[in-house]
């Protein structure tokens, strides 16, 4: 599948177009307001760029049959000369030229208007009647050869992608979803086996190879609506998550009974888990260089999506809390596989040699962290906070404000009850009019030339040639 | 017109370009027997010099007689003299290619002579280097060019700068995108010479299958031009350097002497991330231009393409630098024609850069709309330069720049010659309206190139001849892209038919006639890697429309369907466009939306007379509300307009009645031609946007996208778009 310039803009516009050229099933040529119309709409085409060989000469061969003048001969001539010239001369493919009448052949083109063409270029030109019925010809060839099989073959090449979308990543998922099924049944049994031996000493360590190399080959896949023309980037990885499986098989890891235990557990469990799924991140890693990237992207955003949807207020830190529900567990695990993560790359673990975290990567998502309240965000800052003495020194400030408004939360809530209405209002009104300043700033792109408005607005990505309908 | 005799001093021995001219017209002769009478001269001319060294031999019978070949640089020519001979015997005699000269005299004289007619007059002692000291080694072709190495003993790296060392006359090639300055000595790279005098970094990116460009060091000892950060001017022109990168050095506390103190000359750079290796997103062939992996990286082994400037185009750019103290000196106006693939281009950027050498500035008329020096194609242009021109087109920067475009809609100008003269004419006295007003602040006058297109023959030749009436050049060059070595007549190019010289061009008395050779002919093969005029253009556009004017960096990732638009209106009071133009047929109103829509137009500012309604025109709307100009699709009127660069019309909003455009669009542009009370016209001509520029897999879910097809190409008979070949071969059995 792969992706043309066209001319017209939307399909119905072409079947439109071959609507004023041809009368659908019914005998006899269109009225003439209709063939006019065909050969306007060909030539405000023409002004978009080269057009189909068919369509031009179709337009070419009709526009000189209606003509009624004393030039009409000449017009004639002339269509059915580039008629034929412009169907064989893009199939002299040889680097000598190969006569007319052979290549006309190929393409099932009379050899009559071979002949005619002939005719008309070094000879006598033939006569009006002649020069009429040839192009009606011409223009009955086109339709069984052109305009009746290109509107034909489009109509069947749509299905609806949506559908095969979903479709296909349902079949990718239950693919993903038992691999991982197999890996897990198989290492709770084997939990010590050491998964890095050579392939030929053990059986085992073979269906392991196979398994990993099965899961690399499906992440690799083009997502089915990827046409061919879409440039391949191997040095991106934003781009291998949106054009490849890798997203649809990451997003499996994220899920219970992988990177998150079946049911609610506590976190004291995560080594337990860790041992049993790293020999597996391990050799994915690598074998695909996108792998660990695209999970720990995956895995800061899901934190960040929990993060915001738990009331901090009601869950203040985890030791207090005996039950945690199904959410706050997987965003401890998620928190925790990620800590672990960053902790293996900063510091430099030779199976995370396709993440790197710089220093400043770690500050920033400290940063990130700092700014929140919930218990997930608290688990990667104690964790990470003790990787760089120098962050550590520059934030344990904050460190230290963080752990105590956890604490002094409690208090804070009496605090809340004395606020008045009118306090509440002011400060509302203070915040209402930041918003305002931000929102005026990001709006300046409005420019104003002598009453002439030019200003960016904040659309959609959409296409190339859209039309917003009134 | 002042005629001018191109070598004066008769004591001054054959120099390297009088054996050039010598070839030249020894191979104009054989071919052309009724050579016209310019040439006959310096062929006299040539002939009386070479017969007086052939004289001057005996006065220095102490020296042993060395070959003095037409050195290019970097070309093993005694492996390809050897060769040469070998295999043609009889066609070449000895003395065309190899000439004697006393090898003492002949240095004196590039030395000695430069200095006591102007100071300022650079040298490229490298470029005419007599072959004895060149160190060569028995090399393949492909290596031909003695690139060194970078090695721990000549470089040497503090954080992210690279220094490297240079002997005398040591070449380096590098490829990436990166910054440069020279610490210590000087060196020449494409013509422009650098000193260490001058602060600033410069960017350059040079991409693989281009030509790699070469870094030479030169004699320190040598007085040479000083690109210096030239104050604001009345052009408001601004250099590309990077000043603000300078204070930078002394972060590391470096004195420059101190850094490889064993070298003449130290070279830094920098990797500069601005975006561009990143083309491949949105051109699948452009991957092998960035094949490698750091944005700075040593060509030496990588590269089999290098820069390279034929020695008769160094001496000929000499000549006219040199001829500049004389009294009847005239500020240079030279045209640059040949046919295409010559090096129109490249020579017009080469005597650029030595131009710059003595002029502030220089004005660069651009009149080939196929592969301008400015993108994107489809334009031609006059403006001003105050930096030297480095790189393959798509790759330099949109620099802001007093300029005039004018848009033909078009990569040739053979679809409306009658426009196109009137474009020229328009670009040419704007040029005499800015000569003029100089003369009379009595302010430096300043040399003008013409680059010329490459249409040469038929219809290409009347045109050239008017655009010499237009213009008036001084000097002309013709480039010739025939062999002058006949040993390279049988390799096959990629142009298979054969150029003639316009017969006018000899025939014309007013200029002064210069034929110079192409470069194509130097390279190992002229076929391999050579990246195609269309593929060049599509190069130029994507880098045009995907350049990011207030980051100053291209942005590839973001694709056009993608990034911010901007929106104004058509109709209505506040509408920011007046009018929309579109060449070609006259059509009806119903359809100018969908014929506008999705496609490359050129932005104009027109006078408001210009839109009035005439008998020849007259300004309907459309059901839409699009006011069109009625004129027979005839594209405006280049005396009163002049264009302001290239959009993609992405969206018809008819919610709000809005355009909204994609593309670099530089609204200052917008404001002051609205100052000045113009109208802002949309012109649409020919120009086609690329697929891929149209792309973006956030929409391939899309069951149906505007202007495009799935597979329609493959379904049908003639369903292709036209396609012309011209290198068919008939053979005469086969013709019926």
């Amino acid at each position: 599948m792969d992706m043309k310039v066209v001319p017209w803009r939307l399909k119905e516009d072409f079947l439109y177009l071959m609507s004023c050229f041809y009368n659908e099933g019914q005998e006899g040529i269109p009225d003439l307001a209709a063939l006019f119309r065909g050969v306007e709409i060909i030539q405000a085409w023409s002004t978009r760029g080269r057009i189909p060989h068919s369509v031009e000469s179709t337009s070419q061969l009709v526009s000189s049959l209606i003509s009624n003048d004393r030039s009409q001969k000449l017009a004639l001539a002339v269509s059915i000369s580039r008629f034929v010239s412009g169907l064989l001369d893009p199939i002299q493919q040889s680097q000598y030229a190969i006569p007319m009448a052979v290549l006309a052949k190929s393409i099932d083109l009379p050899t009559y208007f071979v002949e005619l063409r002939h005719a008309i270029t070094h000879e006598e030109l033939p006569s009006l009647p002649v020069l009429r019925q040839a192009a009606q010809r011409a223009l009955s060839w086109l339709y069984d050869h052109y305009w009746n099989p290109a509107a034909t073959a489009e109509s069947e090449d749509t299905y609806d992608y949506t559908e095969t979308n979903e479709l296909h990543k349902f079949e990718i998922k239950r693919k993903v979803k038992d691999l991982l099924k197999q890996w897990r049944s198989w290492r709770k049994v084997n939990v010590s086996a050491n998964m890095f031996l050579p392939v030929e000493e053990h059986d085992y360590i073979q269906q392991f190879e196979a398994l990993v190399q099965e899961l690399v080959t499906t992440a690799n896949l083009r997502l089915p609506y990827i046409p061919a023309s879409f440039v391949d980037d191997e040095k991106d990885l934003d781009f291998a998550i949106e054009t490849t499986n890798l997203d649809i098989v990451v997003s499996c890891f994220l899920e219970k009974r992988v990177l998150i235990p079946s049911r609610t557990m506590p976190i004291s469990f995560f080594p337990k888990l860790k041992n049993v799924w790293l020999p597996l991140l391990q050799s994915i890693a690598s074998k695909h260089s996108f792998f660990l990237p695209a999970l720990f992207t995956t895995l800061w955003s899901e934190i960040l999506e929990i993060s915001q949807t738990v009331d901090s207020l009601v869950f203040l830190d985890l030791k207090e809390k005996e039950e945690l529900t199904d959410k706050e567990s997987a965003g401890c695990y998620l928190a925790k596989w990620y800590a672990y993560l960053m902790r293996e790359a900063y510091t430099g673990q030779p199976w995370t040699s396709t993440l790197s975290v710089t220093q400043t990567d770690l500050a920033s998502v400290l940063e990130i962290c700092l700014q929140r309240s919930d218990p997930f965000t608290k688990i990667i800052i104690d964790e990470l906070s003790i990787l760089d003495k120098e962050l550590e020194n520059k934030f344990s400030p904050l460190f230290q404000y963080r752990s105590d408004m956890f604490d002094s939360r409690i208090l804070d809530e009496q605090e809340f009850e004395d606020i008045t209405l009118e306090q509440m209002k002011t400060e509302l009104n203070k915040f209402s009019v930041r918003l305002n300043n931000i929102e005026a700033q990001a709006d300046s792109s409005t420019m104003e030339f002598q009453g002439h408005v030019w200003y960016k607005p904040s659309v959609e990505p959409s296409p190339i040639g859209q039309i917003i309908e009134s | 017109m002042v005629k001018r005799q191109r070598i004066e001093s008769s004591n001054v021995p054959l120099s390297a370009f009088a054996v050039r001219q010598l070839t030249l017209s020894k191979a104009a002769r054989k071919k052309d027997n009724s050579s016209g009478k310019k040439r006959s001269v310096s062929e006299e001319e040539s002939q009386d010099k070479y017969e007086d060294e052939m004289k001057t031999e005996g006065e220095f019978p102490s020296y042993k007689h060395t070959l003095v070949q037409v050195v290019v640089p970097g070309v093993d020519h005694r492996t390809k003299l050897h060769s040469e001979s070998s295999k043609n015997d009889s066609e070449i005699t000895p003395d065309i290619n190899r000439s004697k000269v006393n090898p003492q005299e002949y240095s004196e004289f590039s030395v000695a002579s430069p200095q006591t007619i102007s100071p300022s007059l650079p040298l490229n002692l490298d470029d005419e280097t007599v072959s004895e000291n060149v160190p060569h080694s028995p090399q393949s072709s492909n290596d031909a060019i003695p690139v060194i190495k970078i090695t721990e003993e000549n470089s040497f790296r503090v954080k992210d700068t690279l220094y490297v060392g240079l002997h005398k006359d040591q070449k380096l090639a590098m490829v990436g995108t990166f910054i440069f300055r020279s610490v210590r000595g000087k060196f020449q790279l494409f013509g422009a010479t650098y000193s260490s005098a001058c602060m600033s970094w410069f960017p350059l990116n040079a991409p693989l299958a281009f030509a790699t460009p070469v870094f030479s060091a030169i004699d320190n000892a040598l007085p040479a031009m000083q690109i210096s950060e030239y104050e604001e001017d009345s052009l408001n022109l601004r250099s590309f350097a990077v000043p603000s990168y300078s204070p930078k050095e002394h972060e590391y506390e470096l004195e420059p002497k101190d850094i490889l103190p064993n070298f003449e000359t130290v070279i830094a750079f920098r990797e500069n991330e601005n975006g561009l290796s990143k083309i491949a997103r949105v051109l699948p062939f452009a991957k092998r231009l960035f094949s490698f992996k750091n944005l700075l990286q040593d060509a030496s082994s990588i590269s089999n393409n290098f820069e390279i400037t034929p020695e008769s185009w160094c001496s000929f750019s000499n000549q006219l630098l040199f001829s500049t103290s004389k009294s009847d000196y005239v500020v240079p106006r030279l045209m640059v024609c040949g046919p295409k693939g010559s090096g129109k281009s490249s020579f017009s950027r080469y005597i650029t850069n030595r131009l710059l050498q003595q002029y502030r500035h220089i004005a660069y008329l651009d009149l080939d709309p196929g592969q301008p020096e400015v993108v994107p194609s489809g334009h031609i242009s006059l403006y001003y330069i105050n930096s030297p021109l480095q790189g393959p087109v798509f790759a330099r920067m949109l620099f802001p720049t007093y300029m005039l475009r004018l848009h033909l809609g078009d990569i040739s100008p053979q679809k409306d010659p009658d426009h196109y003269i009137a474009c020229v004419t328009r670009l040419f006295a704007e040029y005499k309206d800015y000569i003029f007003n100089q003369e009379i602040s009595q302010k430096e006058i300043i040399p003008l190139i013409i680059n010329c297109p490459g249409w040469i023959r038929g219809g290409g030749a009347e045109l050239l001849s008017s655009i010499v009436d237009i213009c008036q050049p001084t000097e002309v060059v013709y480039m010739s892209r025939e062999d002058m070595k006949s040993s390279h007549r049988e390799k096959k190019s990629i142009y298979q038919h054969k150029e003639y010289m316009p017969d006018f061009l000899s025939s014309r008395d007013e200029f002064q006639l210069t034929l110079l050779e192409s470069t194509w002919q130097y390279l190992p093969d002229p076929n391999v890697n050579k990246v195609t005029s269309a593929d060049n253009r599509m190069l130029g556009l994507l880098s045009y429309l995907y350049f990011n004017c207030n980051l100053q960096r291209w942005d590839f990732t973001t694709s056009l369907t993608a990034c911010q638009p901007i929106a104004t209106a058509f109709k209505g009071s506040s509408k920011g466009i007046d009018a929309v133009n579109i060449i070609g047929e006259p059509l009806n109103v119903n359809d100018v939306a969908k014929t506008i829509n999705g496609t490359l137009m050129a932005l104009y500012a027109c006078d408001t007379a210009s839109l009035d309604n005439s008998n020849t025109q007259r300004i309907v709307s459309s059901p839409e509300g699009i006011p069109l100009i009625i004129n027979d699709g005839l594209p405006l009127d280049p005396n009163t307009s002049h264009c302001l660069g290239l959009i993609v019309l992405r969206t018809i909003d008819l919610k709000r009645n809005e355009f909204h455009f994609v593309g670099p669009l530089n609204l200052e542009l917008i404001k002051d031609a609205y100052a000045k009370s113009l109208k802002i016209v949309l012109e649409r001509g020919r120009l086609e946007l690329p697929v891929y520029a149209m792309l973006d897999h956030r929409l391939a879910q899309y069951s149906e996208l505007p202007y495009l097809d799935r597979n329609h190409d493959r379904v049908a008979v003639g369903a292709h778009r036209r396609r012309v070949r011209r290198n068919i071969i008939r053979r005469s059995t086969f013709v019926g």
